[in-house]
């Protein structure tokens, strides 16, 4: 099994129209990797997609795979996987026509076809389908099927445009799960486009979260979780709590914000901070503790619970806190809407205004 | 709907029937007719006889005419597609300047009287016409008229056909989900591939009913064949026409119409089971 390739954008831009849809993109894709570009609707991030195969052809900038300059090839002689949200599958052909496709353009031999299209179908658990058409599957089985379909080729690059967005919950968990084993085994070097956090964060080697046709932060998830760039990552990465404020004391192990008329305990951050400088703070929920009694922790505030949503295995809770709204979660079950939140300084996220 | 679901089917009832009664009725009568007895012009005799059709059938003259409007019409069914499948395509999936001047010129065309279009391809076929000018401007000596041949009646009938086609074709191939050919050119198929593996087969109903269409207006062709065609190339409705208006022979015309409108039905209906039989998807 060949090992995935090297991708690498350099300076992509590409306009509809008027209408600009990614500027100056450049990153590198390093063999084996699984890479997702995470973003909300209309980011570009489908466009880059579509350039890295060469459905679309960009205003400006390379793209090279393994060193060599791909920009003019055209997508059938890329050859690179792509898996479409709506499968795409060729609805007057079988599963095994469907599958079979690329390998009967390449001329190989009725005998390695058939072997190579078992195993493809092998991989995804859908061995026996060969004689189905794509109407008589479900959207799960049709997902599949555009997965052996790409993979048959063997392709140095693999490309998914949100493959899993069509899916139920719970079937989206387990094919997760499996594109994520499938990926490991293969090897091959996987983008994946998807606007859902959960997936990025869950499957990834590395996140490239990017928003209005700009990339705005490219990590491993834990980082990208943990210490987000600025307040876009933040806030479409995971759940945030945030609050506009100023600095008003920089001590050596912590920083301390003025935010409206209360003060909140941050950790010493790598950022240069200056006094009165203004800054975000923002706090995930799930590090916030709710307690009926007083709790001890570098930031406590006395709240009211203004609304709560049962989770199943856990509470949320919207809590008012001076006039501010703040998300936390609990396992508790409250009497009465008086309550104490707290959080120690290390969760106290800080960052710049732009 | 307004009031009860019953009220208005029966309303909606009452004009169907109208239109059927409207059409079946003057088939019926033009039926009726072919079986009478020819007397003299403009007479005939009420009878149920066969020998309108036996004429028909046995004069080698009135034959011919059948085989060549069955022909003409096959060819121009043929060709239209031809030059009407690429319109259509680039209306659906070409840049916007394309897919302006596709449908222009399409539009255009269809919305242009067919007399007007038939009558311009009398003076571009005619002795001074575009074609001899540009021949002789090339140095090829050429003067002869290109009307009252088949040729010409073929390309009238083609221009007029084209539009059928083309707007037939703009809807089946606006469904095909571009992501489709998409798909195909990342599995290695270059554009001529993904025409024949993926478009073509997946457009096969829309090139089923524009060929009925183009077939059943070719069959029925009067205006194109008698401007372009002359006394040289008639075609089935010319004659009926001409049994009708000058002969006044009802009862033979009668007869002839009645052949096209079987004919053409024998043939739908093959072609009909053919295309349920063969289609798949």
């Amino acid at each position: 099994m060949r090992r995935g390739g090297n991708l690498e954008l350099v300076n992509v831009t590409k306009y509809y129209g008027k209408t600009l849809a990614v500027k100056n993109i450049s990153f590198r894709v390093n063999s084996g990797e699984f890479f997702t570009i995470l973003g909300p609707s209309g980011c570009g991030k489908t466009t880059i997609l579509k350039i890295i195969a060469g459905i679309l052809k960009p205003d400006s900038g390379k793209i090279l795979l393994d060193g060599e300059d791909i920009t003019n090839i055209p997508p059938y002689e890329r050859r690179f996987g792509y898996v479409f949200q709506n499968y795409a599958l060729f609805p007057h052909m079988t599963v095994f026509e469907n599958v079979a496709f690329g390998l009967k353009i390449r001329k190989l031999s009725k005998e390695e076809i058939r072997e190579r299209v078992q195993e493809a179908l092998r991989m995804v658990k859908l061995e026996g389908y060969e004689n189905r058409y794509p109407r008589e599957l479900s959207g799960g089985e049709q997902q599949r099927v555009a997965l052996a379909r790409s993979i048959a080729l063997r392709p140095p690059i693999l490309l998914l445009d949100e493959p899993l967005s069509n899916l139920d919950a719970k079937l989206r968990e387990e094919m997760r799960a499996e594109l994520k084993t499938l990926q490991r085994k293969l090897g091959v070097t996987t983008i994946y486009v998807t606007h859902d956090q959960l997936e990025a964060l869950s499957m990834s080697d590395r996140v490239c979260v990017m928003s209005k046709g700009k990339i705005e932060q490219i990590d491993r998830p834990m980082e990208v979780y943990r210490k987000p760039k600025n307040f876009f990552v933040a806030n479409f990465i995971g759940e945030i709590n945030s609050f506009e404020g100023k600095v008003a004391e920089i001590a050596d192990s912590y920083v301390k914000v003025k935010i409206g008329d209360e003060f909140v305990f941050c950790s010493r951050t790598t950022n240069k901070l200056m006094s009165s400088e203004r800054v975000i703070v923002f706090v995930r929920p799930e590090d916030i503790m709710v307690s009926a009694s007083p709790i001890s922790s570098d930031n406590i505030f006395e709240g009211k619970i203004v609304n709560s949503f049962y989770m199943g295995d856990r509470i949320q809770y919207w809590i008012r806190v001076r006039n501010r709204l703040i998300k936390a979660y609990s396992r508790k079950i409250f009497h009465g809407n008086q309550v104490y939140v707290g959080w120690n300084k290390e969760s106290s996220y800080i960052l710049k205004v732009e | 709907m307004i009031g009860n679901k019953r009220a208005n089917i029966l309303l909606l009832l009452i004009p169907t029937l109208a239109i059927m009664a409207f059409f079946l009725l003057s088939i019926l009568a033009i039926a009726r007719d072919s079986f009478n007895k020819f007397v003299s012009p403009g007479i005939m005799e009420p009878a149920f006889t066969l020998e309108n059709y036996l004429m028909f059938f046995t004069t080698p003259a009135y034959l011919n005419v059948l085989y060549r409007t069955i022909r003409i019409s096959l060819v121009s069914t043929a060709l239209s597609l031809i030059i009407g499948y690429p319109l259509a395509y680039y209306i659906v999936r070409g840049s916007p300047l394309i897919r302006r001047v596709c449908t222009s010129v399409t539009l255009f065309s269809f919305l242009t009287s067919i007399l007007v279009r038939v009558f311009a391809w009398r003076i571009i076929l005619g002795r001074t016409g575009l074609v001899n000018r540009v021949l002789n401007a090339f140095g090829i000596p050429s003067s002869a008229s290109y009307l009252g041949t088949e040729l010409a009646v073929t390309i009238g009938l083609v221009y007029f056909l084209i539009p059928f086609v083309v707007f037939t074709l703009v809807g089946v191939i606006d469904k095909i989900p571009i992501e489709l050919e998409q798909a195909a050119k990342t599995l290695g198929a270059n554009e001529i591939i993904t025409f024949l593996k993926v478009t073509l087969p997946l457009s096969t109903p829309g090139i089923m009913a524009a060929s009925l269409i183009s077939y059943c207006l070719g069959m029925s062709a009067f205006i194109i064949p008698l401007l372009l065609g002359g006394d040289q190339v008639k075609m089935l409705a010319n004659i009926i026409y001409d049994q009708c208006m000058f002969v006044v022979n009802y009862p033979f015309a009668s007869a002839a119409a009645i052949i096209l409108l079987v004919i053409s039905l024998v043939i739908i209906v093959v072609y009909q089971k053919i295309v349920t039989r063969g289609l798949k998807y």
